[in-house]
């Protein structure tokens, strides 16, 4: 083991070595703690070396009998001043023996290695499932943004007209920036980049250092002043080789700031690698020359969140004319905005993990049970030798302490290596990358003491059963109270414990059941397009190259020509914003019938697409007609709609013919409505992202809009090969200005789409799974256990005549009880973890009977079989054989 | 001659095995623990050596290096006084004396010579 989960590892050792310190005596620590860090420091390092993880579990099991040890005594009588004792220097009484208590703990448990192993792994796969979502959850939602005082970092919405020069009362530095897409000319061809137009003290609120070069100067934001950028690393080696010299360097490019010339852009920084949050988005950044809205600032130390909101609330309503009821500006913590779309997702993970881990405890539990009854002989044998209550209560204490720990380490070490393994994709598939980058997944101080304290608890938890065993009856000797030896209460707490684990299971069952659902569901659903075959690429004319309408147009059809000749593609169309492409925003429209009397309003997704669109993607044409050539500007304006889109906007009436126009936008906008045009025909509803909620789409003509970006949709012939380099060489033959970016198939899109679905449906399964194992096992251990505790009572009645099938049968019986029990409690935690999970499922409802009862009626078959068995070898028994025994 | 270097009985396994990893020259903690393991072929662990150094600095036997801290690894070194040369002596002695007894001798399986 090397490399990063190498590092967490130590790490996380280094901080419970720390802790493992405080056992000795302060003025020995003060003096030697440092150095023995550091050699245990290099015990690890060298076991790893020499032997990976066996070589690290090596150093901690050397680590843990030398903390267990005793500090040595004075040498010789001519040492100075003899403490105390021999033991350990400073301790009190009670703590004196530590060390013996968990040798003979330790000693006890080495006796019998098949129990304490299977309670280690059970419990170390708690703890690591448990951890690894841990770590995520400390990644995501718990470490602050890695900016100074990331805290007082807010992000303001719905604050229309309010500057961020004009906010100094309010935020110690607020910011603006723009996005926007930078066309870089020149050298190996042109190149579409996301870019950022960027307010000075951007850099600092987000903690932006450039790894060569500098941030921006105060001058170069100033009108006139020569472009500077920053370009991300990224950038620096693709397009500059990584030059060293760069700095210096100029690069042109276009902008939407000034579309119709090139500029030459001086680069003056380049970004450090792993910057995590602003390198999603940008590759360039550049002064912003145009006053913008404020988008983010840094709340200064006396001014509250509440004040804040008040202060941009009363500036922005006093530029609106005509204030909506109830406006109020929206400031939201950066962090909290940023982790918004993951938080279902990780709180549902937490609690299905959390449940994972009671129910490994409960195992593990009814596994001790069934050894410290076992072991009750050895109790009384010790306490009539004279041991006190007091000392094997601690040696317990002690046995229970050293199982949790030792599960937590595996476990802790585990996880370390689970996401050291499968960070990225989980990053990836939550869609949304983790604050801090990669290392963000490491242990840390939060989640060590996290995990080591649930330890603890747990391993104190252990320590008590036996009491629990003496309240009803178990250890009576052990600790001299008489309980009656009642066996029933006894029995009665394992089956408590074993339907608890089998409710805990199938609860978390449902909820995987109805999370795979919902994946498959998404999977399956009817996106109202077909995605197979389809590539999507994406093309930008230059306005200054093509200035008007009709000559962007016409380069549109060069290029639709150009790539229906590249060998392999069955056809080319173009569309504004392909499906699950980029953010959909919702554009509100007013609709009327043909005679212009206002029906009704609603929000909707606006694309633009040329006439083979529907075609090509296989969207259905409901009535009317799709856009032809002719529907060309000049010709009158006409919009297509979806089946949706018909029902909501013309409730009862025909949408074709109806008429539609935009509407103002933002509360305050000063915007006009749009012009009139006329519905010509009804499509079939397609999925552009399941996330928006919209009132279905409208289309609108290629030929009729003035836009510049298009999305190109090629579709290959069955079996052809990647076309994706041809049609970019077509585009650039026609244009070496016009990149062809971005080009994925749009199964990726759809894919990418429901991946946070199936993650979470995936992450469930595994928790379910795991749960379900262990309570058939556990259902498995009791059932055995009573087997084996009435084998005599079991030999009698066979004696006395009574069959093997009778005897299964009444095992069987009293198994199943528990487990009808555990099931029935189960489906009400299933319809309530289902609940939970209501904004995540897609299709299914929380208490879909079909679910829970699949769940139900699979646990019950693997249940009865946990109890079947050891039935079964139960009634198998030689009853004259047992009947001799004693 | 102190009262220190007088005769204080047999020492424990460990502290023998301490200061014999020491009469060679100072060492870091780190290199006793080390030396001791690979000399009595048990894996010690750092509260037992740095406890047994620290008595072993108490009796005036071992001494810390000096200015010899080696920051980067935060360890110092130590190095056998006199007195403690001459405790590892004596011990050494009673040791051997001990082995030379017959009755002693009686209990030591010899390896095999194949």
């Amino acid at each position: 083991m090397r490399g990063a989960p190498y590092r967490a590892v130590r790490a996380g050792s280094m901080r419970i070595y720390g802790v493992l310190l405080r056992r000795y005596p302060r003025e020995f620590r003060d003096d030697f703690g440092p150095e023995m860090r550091a050699a245990f420091g290099r015990m690890m390092d060298e076991g790893a070396r020499q032997q990976g993880v066996l070589g690290i579990m090596g150093a901690w099991i050397a680590a843990v009998r030398d903390a267990a040890r005793p500090l040595p005594g004075p040498v010789g009588s001519g040492s100075k001043r003899p403490r105390e004792g021999t033991t350990m220097g400073g301790g009190g009484r009670w703590f004196g023996g530590v060390g013996e208590d968990v040798r003979s703990a330790w000693r006890s448990l080495r006796r019998e290695p098949r129990f304490s192993l299977l309670v280690v792994g059970v419990l170390a796969m708690g703890f690591l499932l448990n951890t690894a979502v841990l770590s995520v959850v400390n990644a995501y939602l718990i470490r602050p943004l890695p900016y100074p005082a990331a805290e007082r970092i807010v992000q303001v919405r719905d604050a229309p007209g309010v500057g961020w020069t004009e906010l100094d009362h309010v935020f110690e530095r607020a910011v603006s920036w723009d996005l926007d897409v930078f066309t870089i000319i020149g050298g190996p061809g042109a190149e579409m980049v996301r870019g950022s137009w960027i307010t000075p003290d951007f850099m600092d609120v987000y903690a932006v250092r450039p790894a060569l070069g500098r941030a921006f100067r105060p001058e170069e934001a100033e009108e006139g002043a020569a472009p500077v950028a920053v370009i991300s690393h990224r950038l620096w080696q693709e397009r500059f080789q990584g030059d060293p010299g760069v700095l210096g360097r100029s690069f042109d490019a276009f902008t939407s700031d000034r579309p119709d010339h090139a500029e030459s852009f001086h680069v003056v920084g380049v970004l450090r690698e792993d910057f995590w949050y602003v390198n999603r988005f940008t590759d360039v950044f550049a002064p912003i020359r145009e006053d913008r809205q404020v988008y983010v600032g840094r709340l200064r130390p006396d001014v509250t969140l509440d004040q804040a909101t008040a202060a941009i609330t009363e500036l922005a309503a006093s530029r609106m004319d005509g204030v909506p009821e109830g406006y109020v500006a929206s400031l939201v913590r950066l962090q909290d905005s940023y982790v918004a779309g993951v938080r279902p997702t990780l709180t549902i993970l937490q609690v299905a993990v959390a449940l994972v881990m009671l129910i490994a405890c409960a195992n593990a539990v009814v596994l001790l049970f069934v050894r410290y009854a076992r072991r009750e002989r050895e109790f009384s044998v010790r306490r009539a030798l004279g041991a006190r209550g007091v000392r094997l209560a601690r040696q317990l204490l002690a046995e229970g302490v050293i199982l949790a720990v030792a599960a937590a380490a595996l476990g802790v070490w585990g996880a370390a290596a689970l996401l050291a393994g499968i960070g990225g994709a989980i990053q990836t598939r939550l869609g949304t990358s983790a604050p801090g980058g990669a290392e963000a997944f490491g242990l840390d101080g939060t989640v060590v003491a996290l995990t080591l304290g649930t330890a603890l608890a747990i391993g104190l938890m252990f320590g008590l059963v036996p009491y629990v065993m003496a309240r009803r009856g178990a250890v009576v000797s052990a600790f001299g109270t008489r309980g009656g030896g009642d066996t029933r209460a006894r029995a009665r707490t394992r089956n408590v414990m074993v339907a608890a684990e089998v409710a805990l299971s199938m609860a978390l069952l449902g909820g995987a059941g109805l999370m795979v659902r919902s994946a498959v569901n998404l999977q399956r659903m009817d996106l109202g397009f077909d995605s197979k075959r389809i590539t999507v690429g994406e093309v930008g004319l230059r306005m200054s190259s093509y200035p008007e309408p009709v000559e962007r147009v016409r380069m549109f059809d060069a290029i639709l020509a150009g790539v229906r000749d590249v060998p392999g593609v069955e056809s080319a169309s173009m569309v504004g914003r392909a499906p699950f492409g980029s953010f959909v925003n919702t554009t509100p429209l007013e609709a009327a019938d043909a005679g212009g009397t206002p029906i009704a309003r609603g929000e909707v997704t606006l694309n633009t697409v040329d006439e083979g669109y529907f075609d090509a993607i296989g969207i259905p044409v409901v009535s009317g007609r799709t856009f032809g050539p002719d529907d060309a500007a000049g010709a009158p304006d006409v919009a297509v709609v979806s089946e949706t889109a018909a029902r909501r906007l013309w409730p009862g009436g025909d949408a074709v013919g109806g008429r539609l126009r935009s509407v103002p936008q933002e509360v305050g906008s000063m915007h006009e409505p749009g012009e009139w045009v006329t519905v010509i025909g009804v499509v079939g509803d397609a999925d552009y992202d399941s996330r928006v909620e919209d009132d279905g789409q409208v289309y609108t003509p290629l030929r009729q809009s003035e836009t510049a970006w298009m999305d190109v949709i090629v579709k290959s012939r069955p079996g052809a090969g990647p076309v994706v380099r041809a049609v970019a060489g077509v585009v650039a033959s026609l244009d070496p200005e016009i990149p062809f970016a971005d080009a994925v198939t749009l199964d990726e899109l759809v894919a990418n789409a429901t991946a946070p679905t199936r993650f979470t449906a995936g992450a469930l399964v595994v928790f379910a799974g795991f749960a379900a194992l262990l309570a058939v096992m556990g259902l498995y251990g009791v059932v055995a256990y009573a087997a084996r505790q009435r084998r005599r009572d079991v030999a009698v009645r066979m004696a006395l005549g009574a069959d093997s099938g009778q005897v299964t049968g009444l095992f069987v019986r009293q198994g199943l009880v528990v487990v009808m029990a555990g099931v029935a409690a189960g489906l009400l935690g299933g319809f309530a973890l289902g609940r939970g999970l209501v904004d995540q499922l897609h299709g299914v409802a929380p208490s879909d009977p079909l679910t829970h009862g699949v769940v139900a009626v699979g646990l019950l078959a693997a249940a009865a079989l946990a109890v079947w068995v050891p039935a079964r070898t139960a009634a198998r028994v030689d009853p004259m054989g047992v009947l001799r025994e004693e | 001659m102190d009262e220190r270097t007088e005769d204080t009985g047999p020492l424990t396994p460990v502290v023998f095995h301490v200061l014999l990893a020491l009469s060679d020259g100072p060492l870091h903690g780190y290199a006793v623990m080390k030396a001791v393991e690979a000399e009595s072929g048990q894996s010690m662990g750092p509260g037992t050596v740095y406890g047994s150094l620290r008595r072993l600095l108490e009796a005036g036997w071992v001494t810390e290096g000096d200015g010899d801290f080696d920051d980067a690894r935060r360890s110092r070194s130590f190095a056998l006084t006199k007195a403690g040369r001459q405790a590892l002596r004596r011990e050494a002695t009673r040791i051997t004396r001990l082995a030379s007894l017959e009755r002693v001798r009686g209990f030591v399986v010899e390896p095999d010579a194949s």
